[in-house]
């Protein structure tokens, strides 16, 4: 209330005390072009003008920079140039923005998207997300070798190796943001095992294993990927067989014959070995 | 060296194995005579050598041929670094000491502690020799576990097959049994080792021949992974599907049908070309039931492999306390190594054994309905084939 009396002493309102104290003119020359133009801030302007009218004409007067620009080229134009995107940033001014001083684009996203990276590992989680979604998802055999090295780093970083007699299993709940083949794991409990395979020409090797409810994963330390089977979970015997019956493809020539060279498809086909 | 198998190739094999131990042995003239005198009084308990010839088999559960074999097969390995390793009265440990003591620990499975207590030795002493023969074995003994390399190694085997039930042109018989584990409840990083009956385990897979020879195994997987997982993602599979296994002749069984090679497994495996299981379901018809009896007796074999596996090395028997697990794998395999060289070296200990088929106590049967169409022909011919022909 008190800052609203006008005093009267010097007949000037306390925006005109508030210019003057500032160097702006108080009583005439209000106008911002005019005081552009002029180059001279203790000229004569006067506005009472409201903040709104103001932008519009800085939007209008940077018109003029703008032409001026090509015009005759002197010092004031300079001048205008700089005060103009001073007040363009200061007013946030719709109008187009001077490139030399294009305003660097948030990092986030306005409207967030999934992102799709086009590689093998990429096309293996979808694969993956499209078949958990099917009806008929057993296991199947991926080769997603691309996705494999990613996860080993990841498994990696985040492991802090084997070696001890302690079991290396860790729930991968953090963000793992460094491509899809970890967002493949996200959620994945993993396992360190040893496995031996006396069929197998390097009969002994450590493997990584990756579980999730019945999904499991299991990658070579060296970066070789495969899913070994998938199940869903069904009530009696064993879990997830009717998929694998579904998942089977038959083909009914040469029932007799000796397997070599059949069509036939075992439920093997959707399960990667390990060799 | 290539597996020894049949007398001729055994007494060989003393022979050698003789040479061997004079050669190597702590007491040179007698040879393992002294050293097992040397032993037995070393461990306390133990009567003296008079009678000490039978309570040899009842340490070790194998004979002193069998003894001296293993002896020869790991000693360039466990030689290599002897020294440092000593009794807790300062006497060093001999070769043959060594191979003993983890023999005893794996026939046993008695503690480190125990076993320590008993041949006056650290119990750390006792793991480090007990894991120097692990690595020392499964190094130098594996040619003991390979699939039949031969034709006629082959041929010998489905011929026993065949005498057993009258199942023609089998291979071999495939289970599965857990090695149980005892490890924390409270640590979530347990889970996936939690089987289906709540115990903590890890798988061995084999595959036996009709004289209970482990030909194939796969260990090391979770428990929580069920037999046909297990077996989808083994190598042996693997092989099968892509025709470089069970590849051999086929077998006519009548005008215009064949079988191929094949195993056989129990209903907790699909049902595949090279893999016959049993009819499933009740109240089966009498052409069904009678394939699913000779299947199952057949399927015998291969239980008792694995109850007299881990009858005679109890270490894998009862519940392993927090063990390593990328040890534990390896630790199965000497012991699976073991059984073989017993049945190898046709050592006279294996009749005494007691014919359990008990060895997964307390698991239920695993169903899998998995079949391939193939598979669904050639157990459809040979049951038709089995029902007109008498079991022999």
């Amino acid at each position: 209330m008190i800052c609203s009396i006008s005093t009267g002493k010097c007949g000037l309102s306390w925006l005109d005390r508030l210019r003057s104290t500032k160097g702006f003119p108080t009583a005439d020359g209000l106008d911002l072009d005019h005081f552009l133009s002029t180059n001279n801030p203790n000229s004569d302007s006067n506005s009472t003008e409201s903040s709104q009218s103001d932008e519009k004409r800085v939007g209008e007067n940077r018109k003029e920079i703008s032409s001026n620009r090509n015009g005759d080229d002197d010092g004031d134009s300079e001048w205008f140039g700089i005060m103009s995107n001073v007040l363009s940033d200061l007013f946030n001014m719709g109008g187009e923005p001077d490139r030399s001083r294009k305003k660097k684009s948030s990092r986030k996203q306005t409207n967030p998207r999934i992102c799709l990276v086009s590689t093998a590992a990429a096309a293996a989680a979808v694969e993956e997300e499209e078949e958990r979604s099917s009806v008929g998802c057993e296991r199947k055999d991926e080769n997603a070798s691309a996705e494999n090295a990613n996860a080993s780093n990841a498994v990696d970083r985040g492991g802090g190796g084997g070696g001890s007699g302690c079991d290396n299993e860790e729930e991968e709940e953090g963000e793992l943001d460094n491509g899809g083949g970890e967002r493949e794991l996200f959620g994945f409990s993993r396992n360190e095992v040893t496995v031996i395979d006396t069929s197998c020409v390097e009969w002994k090797f450590e493997k990584l294993v990756y579980r999730k409810r019945n999904v499991w994963k299991v990658r070579e330390k060296k970066g070789k990927s495969k899913i070994i089977g998938r199940k869903r979970r069904k009530g009696g015997g064993c879990d997830g067989s009717a998929d694998v019956k579904k998942k089977m493809k038959v083909s009914n020539s040469e029932e007799n014959g000796g397997g070599r060279g059949g069509e036939c498809v075992s439920p093997s086909k959707h399960v990667s070995l390990l060799c | 060296m290539a597996p020894m198998r049949g007398l001729k190739k055994r007494k060989k094999l003393d022979k050698k194995n003789e040479g061997n131990a004079s050669a190597s042995g702590s007491s040179e003239k007698e040879g393992s005579v002294d050293w097992w005198h040397d032993f037995c009084q070393r461990i306390n308990g133990f009567q003296s050598p008079s009678k000490g010839l039978d309570k040899y088999k009842s340490v070790f559960k194998i004979s002193r041929n069998t003894f001296n074999y293993i002896c020869s097969l790991v000693e360039e390995n466990m030689m290599v670094k002897t020294g440092g390793i000593s009794f807790s009265n300062g006497k060093n440990l001999s070769f043959q000491d060594q191979v003993a003591i983890a023999l005893r620990r794996l026939s046993s499975g008695e503690s480190l502690m125990t076993i320590g207590d008993s041949c006056g030795l650290h119990h750390s002493t006792v793991s480090q020799v007990t894991w120097r023969f692990v690595e020392a074995l499964e190094e130098r003994g594996l040619q003991h576990l390979q699939w039949p390399s031969s034709e006629t190694e082959m041929t010998e085997i489905k011929s026993k097959f065949e005498k057993m039930r009258g199942l023609p042109n089998c291979c071999g018989v495939i289970d599965t049994t857990h090695i149980m584990m005892c490890l924390p409840t409270s640590d979530q990083t347990s889970n996936v080792w939690l089987d289906r009956e709540k115990n903590h385990s890890m798988v061995l897979q084999a595959i036996v021949d009709p004289e209970m020879r482990f030909r194939d195994i796969v260990i090391g997987w979770p428990g929580k992974m069920e037999d046909w997982l297990i077996f989808q993602s083994s190598s042996f599979n693997k092989l099968c599907d892509e025709g470089e296994r069970l590849n051999g002749k086929n077998i006519e069984l009548s005008e215009g049908s064949e079988i191929r090679e094949y195993i056989i497994g129990d209903s907790g495996y699909p049902l595949l070309p090279y893999l016959m299981t049993p009819y499933q379901g009740k109240e089966l018809p009498e052409l069904r039931a009678e394939f699913n009896r000779r299947l199952s007796a057949t399927q015998m074999v291969a239980q008792r492999a694995l109850a007299r596996l881990k009858d005679m090395w109890k270490i894998i028997q009862g519940v392993m306390w927090r063990p390593d697990k990328h040890k534990l794998p390896r630790i199965i395999l000497v012991c699976c190594l073991l059984h073989n060289i017993v049945i190898d070296l046709e050592d006279d200990l294996q009749d005494e054994m007691p014919l359990s088929y008990a060895h997964d106590s307390g698991y239920r049967q695993q169903v899998c309905e998995a079949m391939d169409i193939k598979g669904v022909c050639l157990r459809d011919a040979l049951s038709h084939y089995l029902s007109g022909k008498l079991p022999p």
